[in-house]
């Protein structure tokens, strides 16, 4: 089970400009600044959080803390 | 959803790629503008890389485009293949739904073999960052050096620059260029030949020149007369004038011109068989007496900090120099347009590194 608190630690740890603990659950990372290489940043950490690839048909909807929380506890 | 999958360039691609161009610059470009582009260049066929989306009708649709153009370039005696980032886009709408930096990272690792070094010129500060997230090093500037020929130059370009943008013909306001082949200048000390593009191609001087004189140059790229023909002769975009600049004092010089903007030349390529001595200003001195001669009242020249530190700054300040305008503009304005670079495994063994490197606008196609 991957908790909120495990996903806001891995966007800390893509070292992107935005603070995560600040981040609404819902709330659009576009919606705070974060451009395509921050994404791929943040996808880097959340793949190695998960332990697997997470698919390019997949991530474009993956836009919120919390799609990506529901995304890997499907 | 859409299903996504990526694939290097296949034959009849052109079509969309070119559609997808002109949907993101709104520059239209021929399939032979396409071809000379991306598989006729002397360095070999370009990497291309396109990204496509699965419709819901179980169409495919080209969204995305990656291209490394293969350029040739010499570091002292050994010539080299680097590769240019060049035409990297996303369709608007898709831009949100997939990561491009995944995609470029794949593309990546097929070509990156292939190259001594990968290099970008200009773009979008989002593109930059993606190379810098890549490994590339942006350490150097560019620079454009702008010298103003006749008192009112700073006039004439603002006559340019809005008849230009506004349709108009200024050709009776402000002086304009000659456009000439096979003619002969004579400066004290430095005879001048020009060539249109059909007539350079038949010069041996430009068969010959690079080879005897890129020994005494850093990483730059080649001169051959393969690359001149390609680079400038059967550019589809501009025509050029080349010219030969011929010293006995100071030994020769080759350059290429080009004359987008009524009165304006600018110096696309400029080599000095000797350039670490004073020649190199002395005979670009030379070409911009030449310009004056043949009706320019203004001359660009685009490099890169490093190029500049290696020829040495007096170099280029040249005068006189009657454009105010620039020379305030240099006093006040930061310029922080970089050109990335990396060296590939395969250059590592040749000594190249990042720096010290002699650039000119020869590394960018002529597309305005």
């Amino acid at each position: 089970m991957f908790t909120i608190e495990s996903i806001r630690q891995a966007i800390k740890d893509a070292g992107v400009d935005i603070n995560p603990d600040t981040l609404p659950l819902d709330g659009e990372f576009r919606n705070f600044g974060l451009d395509s290489l921050d994404m791929f940043n943040i996808f880097v950490e959340i793949e190695k959080l998960n332990g697997s690839q997470i698919s390019d048909d997949i991530i474009g909807e993956l836009t919120s803390i919390k799609s990506i929380f529901e995304y890997l506890n499907k | 959803m859409y299903k996504y999958s990526y694939r290097p360039y296949t034959s009849g691609d052109e079509n969309s790629i070119n559609d997808l161009y002109a949907k993101i610059t709104g520059r239209i470009r021929s399939k032979a503008a396409y071809f000379w582009q991306w598989q006729n260049a002397p360095g070999g066929k370009g990497e291309v890389w396109v990204i496509e989306a699965e419709l819901p009708n179980g169409q495919k649709m080209l969204i995305g485009h990656h291209g490394i153009m293969p350029v040739r370039f010499s570091y002292g005696q050994d010539d080299l293949l680097f590769g240019k980032t060049e035409n990297t886009f996303v369709h608007p709408d898709f831009r949100s739904k997939i990561l491009y930096p995944r995609f470029e990272r794949r593309f990546a690792y097929h070509y990156e073999n292939r190259f001594h070094a990968l290099f970008s010129t200009l773009g979008p500060r989002a593109a930059i960052r993606q190379r810098q997230a890549q490994g590339y090093v942006s350490e150097h500037l560019w620079k454009t050096y702008i010298w103003g020929l006749r008192p009112l130059s700073d006039i004439y370009y603002l006559i340019s620059y809005y008849s230009k943008r506004y349709n108009k013909s200024a050709e009776m306001f402000i002086p304009v260029v000659k456009n000439e082949s096979d003619s002969y200048t004579r400066l004290p000390g430095i005879n001048i030949r020009c060539y249109n593009d059909h007539d350079a191609l038949f010069i041996d001087f430009f068969r010959t020149f690079w080879s005897s004189v890129k020994r005494s140059y850093p990483v730059t790229p080649s001169r051959y007369h393969e690359d001149l023909k390609w680079r400038f002769w059967d550019n589809p975009y501009i025509s050029y004038q080349s010219l030969i600049l011929d010293s006995e004092l100071y030994g020769s010089a080759m350059a290429v011109i080009s004359n987008t903007v009524p009165g304006t030349i600018r110096v696309d390529d400029f080599i000095v068989e000797h350039p670490k001595s004073k020649s190199f200003r002395l005979l670009f001195e030379a070409l911009i007496t030449w310009a004056r001669m043949h009706g320019a009242y203004r001359v660009i020249f685009t490099t890169t900090s490093d190029s500049v530190d290696w020829v040495g700054h007096e170099s280029l300040q040249l005068q006189p120099n009657f454009s105010f305008a620039r020379r305030i503009y240099d006093i006040f304005a930061k310029s922080d347009v970089r050109m990335p670079r990396k060296i590939c495994t395969n250059g590592q063994v040749f000594g190249i590194t990042c720096s010290n490197w002699f650039v000119t606008s020869m590394i960018f196609e002529g597309i305005s």
